[in-house]
């Protein structure tokens, strides 16, 4: 199934199944509006949890205003509710603890997640935010196939990765908060980049 | 074209809307402001929207870029990268650095080429990565992957500086690390001191399960490499002396990463018979001396006793000599004194209260003792029994191994 077919989202009334099944409404902290099965939402713990706390019945659902997930965009939430709807009823995969995991990215995932890095790095976090394991997961290895074969000023490219400059910024705000490996780890950056920069690693 | 940044337009907008002028003439008067069609009334009209409905804000989204996602996704996506993409990604910015460095990873491979005007480090033999020293004083050139960059460093310094940081972490592991010296030309006897000097300065002592030395000095080279390794870690030791090696070094004896090891292959060493012993604490050990000159019966029922000891024993195989081997009263001497006769014969004993057996036999080349962990392989037996044809039809009074 494409992308583009995936059952969700932008309402169609016409488009809901005749059998009596749940469809939640959320909305984005842009005010777009999703109808989600009740099925799909079951791939995301956070989600699962919220409505089953609700309890709705399916006239709240309809009733009610949509369920607002404040810090997510339309754009972001759209793509993880099409993945919700494709991988519905699928099991959540448990972490054995096998580092690194084994993963295969699924053809309608990879097309999925065939967007700009900005866009892919929001969904990442709002799947990390809803916790949604498998996506999670299959992004995450998108994320290091990213890297493969890939100097350093590429990656800082391909990652949107700060500058030294904002690093700095960044890592001096932070400073106090750090643990002790973390500013070893920071003093010998410094000493590098007092040495020039010159180590190939 | 100038340009102007959103949130000076939506200031803008913002003004306009608490004039309250339409959306259609604050679109107008923009265009007229900037000289342009910086927004187009649709995006006029939606920040009119976006006010009416109080969720208009100057403060925009920041973009999010990969530190932003959570720290232990980043941490599965290092677990997921090769050796060479991790380097890259710790010299992007302090996350990756601290993440890639906090990451375990297990080397398979690491290979470094001493030569006295370059290093060479190969790692997983992929990654290779070539150290030269430059015409010009205090700089070298660093050679990767068809690419090239000039450093302002000795070429040794340069090649230490990263060698440390694989070899100091102590979450990596190295399956083999392998010091070869370059062969060809003039000895790197600067690159070899370097070296050594470098292993002694590292910070933390590295995981290495197989160490491999081949050297115009490799006893000195092996202890200094071996005295800096993890003690717990390292199982095999491998020595290629690249020409007649007098093994001087005894110090490596002591050593607890020698005494820890339970693997010894070697070539060609020059040792006194009475520091053989050395090589039958191993389990397994497949050595090569030159010669036995010295050897005596008692030494050699002394290395039995100790044999005996170690029920854990897979074989113990001493080579000797390349042409001239043992002569053969030395030969009979050893069999009388474990009761056999003949060249080539195996004598079998006894562990002490046990039905496990050690396998002696003395021949022309080699004195093998197999012990109970030792498996017959189809390879292994060709190779010795021609070895005992090439004895055989030069030595009349060969026999034929009983097994």
């Amino acid at each position: 199934m494409s992308v583009e077919n995936a059952p969700v989202v932008d309402v169609d009334e016409a488009a809901i199944p005749v059998e009596k099944k749940m469809y939640y409404r959320f909305e984005s902290n842009d005010k777009k509006e999703f109808r989600v099965s009740e099925l799909a939402i079951q791939q995301s713990e956070t989600l699962n949890r919220l409505v089953e706390a609700m309890g709705y019945t399916s006239e709240d659902v309809e009733n009610k205003p949509a369920i607002a997930i404040e810090n997510i965009d339309g754009k972001t939430l759209k793509l993880v509710f099409q993945w919700c709807e494709h991988h519905k009823g699928e099991a959540i995969p448990v972490d054995d603890g096998s580092v690194p995991k084994i993963v295969e990215i699924p053809e309608f995932d990879a097309k999925l997640m065939d967007i700009d890095n900005g866009l892919l790095f929001k969904l990442i976090w709002a799947a990390d935010y809803l916790n949604i394991v498998q996506l999670l997961n299959v992004s995450c290895k998108k994320v290091a196939n990213m890297a493969q074969g890939k100097t350093p000023a590429q990656l800082r490219r391909v990652y949107l990765l700060p500058s030294d400059e904002e690093d700095e910024a960044a890592k001096r705000a932070a400073q106090e908060a750090q643990d002790p490996r973390a500013r070893e780890v920071e003093e010998e950056f410094e000493e590098r980049k007092r040495q020039g920069g010159n180590s190939f690693f | 074209m100038t340009t102007f940044k959103d949130n000076v337009l939506d200031a803008i907008v913002y003004t306009y809307h608490s004039e309250n002028f339409s959306s259609q003439l604050a679109y107008e008067k923009l265009q007229k402001l900037t000289g342009a069609e910086s927004y187009t009334l649709q995006d006029v009209e939606k920040l009119y929207k976006e006010i009416d409905e109080k969720v208009f804000s100057l403060i925009k989204p920041k973009e999010i870029n990969l530190v932003d996602l959570p720290w232990h996704f980043n941490k599965e996506v290092v677990s997921y990268l090769d050796l060479a993409s991790r380097m890259s990604l710790r010299k992007t910015c302090h996350l990756f650095r601290h993440l890639v460095d906090i990451d375990k990873l297990s080397i398979d491979t690491l290979t470094i080429n001493l030569c006295l005007r370059c290093i060479k480090i190969t790692i997983n033999e992929s990654l290779g990565i070539c150290y030269t020293k430059s015409k010009s004083k205090n700089c070298c050139k660093v050679e990767y992957n068809n690419s090239s960059k000039d450093v302002e460093s000795s070429f040794t310094k340069a090649a230490f500086r990263d060698l440390a940081i694989i070899l100091s972490n102590p979450r990596w592991e190295i399956e083999v690390l392998t010091v070869h010296e370059n062969i060809y030309g003039d000895l790197p006897l600067k690159t070899n001191l370097a070296f050594r000097r470098f292993m002694n300065s590292l910070e933390n002592k590295p995981k290495v399960e197989c160490l491999g030395v081949s050297s115009h000095s490799s006893d000195t080279l092996l202890y200094s490499i071996l005295r800096n390794l993890n003690e717990t870690f390292i199982k095999t030791i491998e020595i290629d002396p690249l020409d007649q090696l007098q093994f001087e070094k005894y110090e490596i004896f002591e050593l607890p990463q020698w005494k820890n090891a339970t693997s010894i292959f070697t070539l060609h060493l020059t040792l006194s018979p009475d520091k053989w012993h050395h090589f039958l604490d191993f389990n397994k050990c497949v050595t090569w001396f030159w010669s036995a000159d010295g050897l005596t019966s008692d030494q050699f029922l002394v290395w039995k006793d100790k044999l005996l000891q170690n029920p854990q024993l897979d074989q113990a195989k001493i080579r000797i000599g390349s042409r001239n081997g043992l002569d053969l009263t030395i030969i009979n001497e050893l069999n009388e004194s474990l009761g056999i006769q003949g060249v080539g014969v195996w004598a079998k004993i006894n562990y002490p209260e046990s039905q496990k057996k050690l396998s002696i036999c003395v021949a022309k080349n080699f004195i093998w003792f197999k012990g109970p962990e030792y498996e017959e392989s189809e390879e292994t037996d060709v190779e010795d029994e021609e070895i005992d044809y090439e004895e055989d039809s030069s030595d009349t009074s060969d026999g034929e191994p009983d097994e």
